[in-house]
């Protein structure tokens, strides 16, 4: 945590000197100290094996992939059929456990256009699709079956 | 050296210009979607291709610098927000409309 925010506040502070090097160190110790501490975050997810590393990695660029996919075939439906969607809600159960990959899972849900996350409670998300082929096999997508795979691989070490 | 910056200003131009063009559809599905959830669908397009495509853009037309890692700090920032407001409006949308089938088929999987 420290080392990312030393390299955020090079990156804003906008060059290499003796004088940014000691004034970042010291505020990204502090401030490091104050997330431990005060706030109480951890950062295991970014720690640890490299493995679980590439396959995040993985995840965020077929995120990327996805997005700009959706993206253009909404445009397509504000082109050709804007009057002639079928919009629908979906209740579907997803058997991710950790509040962490449900949170993913949900945000690259609505990150991905056409597809809203609404709500998300015990279990079971609702989610708004823009036309009905959009909202088919939602409740098993790439997305949750890459997390499925990461949060067992997690669970079995 | 010219010819790859010239193909890199090329490229970082039709980029830009066709974020533009899907922030203008974005801008038409406003108004061409007629309820608020299909509405919310349009404004996503500009905030995930159409942000992509412009900023993709300006860092190839600015070259590998301090800004284009600045740039990428953008990306971080408005992907991680945009999909909490998103959901915050939805949530809000489906939890005071008083009959949500008119508007939508509701299905249960």
């Amino acid at each position: 945590m420290f080392l990312l925010f030393f390299l955020l506040w090079l990156l804003l502070s906008g060059g290499v000197s003796v004088h940014t090097c000691l004034w970042g160190a010291a505020v990204s110790a502090l401030i490091t100290w104050f997330c431990r501490r005060v706030l109480g975050y951890e950062w295991h997810i970014l720690l640890g094996d490299p493995r679980r590393l590439w396959a995040m990695a993985r995840y965020f660029a077929h995120l990327l992939v996805e997005m700009l996919k959706a993206g253009l075939v909404v445009m397509r439906l504000i082109y050709v059929r804007p009057k002639s969607i079928q919009p629908k809600l979906v209740w579907f159960r997803t058997p991710l456990g950790t509040d962490r990959y449900k949170a993913l899972l949900s945000d690259s849900i609505t990150l991905t256009a056409g597809t809203i996350t609404v709500l998300a409670e015990d279990g079971r998300m609702l989610v708004h699709a823009l036309d009905a082929p959009l909202a088919e096999g939602i409740e098993d997508s790439s997305f949750q079956q890459r997390l499925e795979r990461m949060e067992a691989s997690q669970w079995s070490k | 050296m010219s010819v790859v910056h010239n193909l890199a200003t090329a490229a970082g131009l039709a980029l830009f210009l066709f974020g533009l063009f899907v922030f203008f559809s974005a801008v038409l599905g406003l108004f061409r979607f007629d309820y608020v959830l299909n509405r919310m669908h349009a404004a996503a397009v500009g905030d995930s291709l159409g942000i992509f495509c412009v900023l993709i853009g300006l860092m190839l037309l600015h070259g590998w610098s301090l800004s284009a890692g600045k740039t990428v700090l953008i990306f971080v920032f408005l992907w991680l927000t945009s999909p909490v407001s998103s959901h915050l409006i939805a949530e809000m949308e489906v939890s005071t409309v008083p009959d949500l089938e008119k508007e939508c088929e509701v299905e249960e999987r």
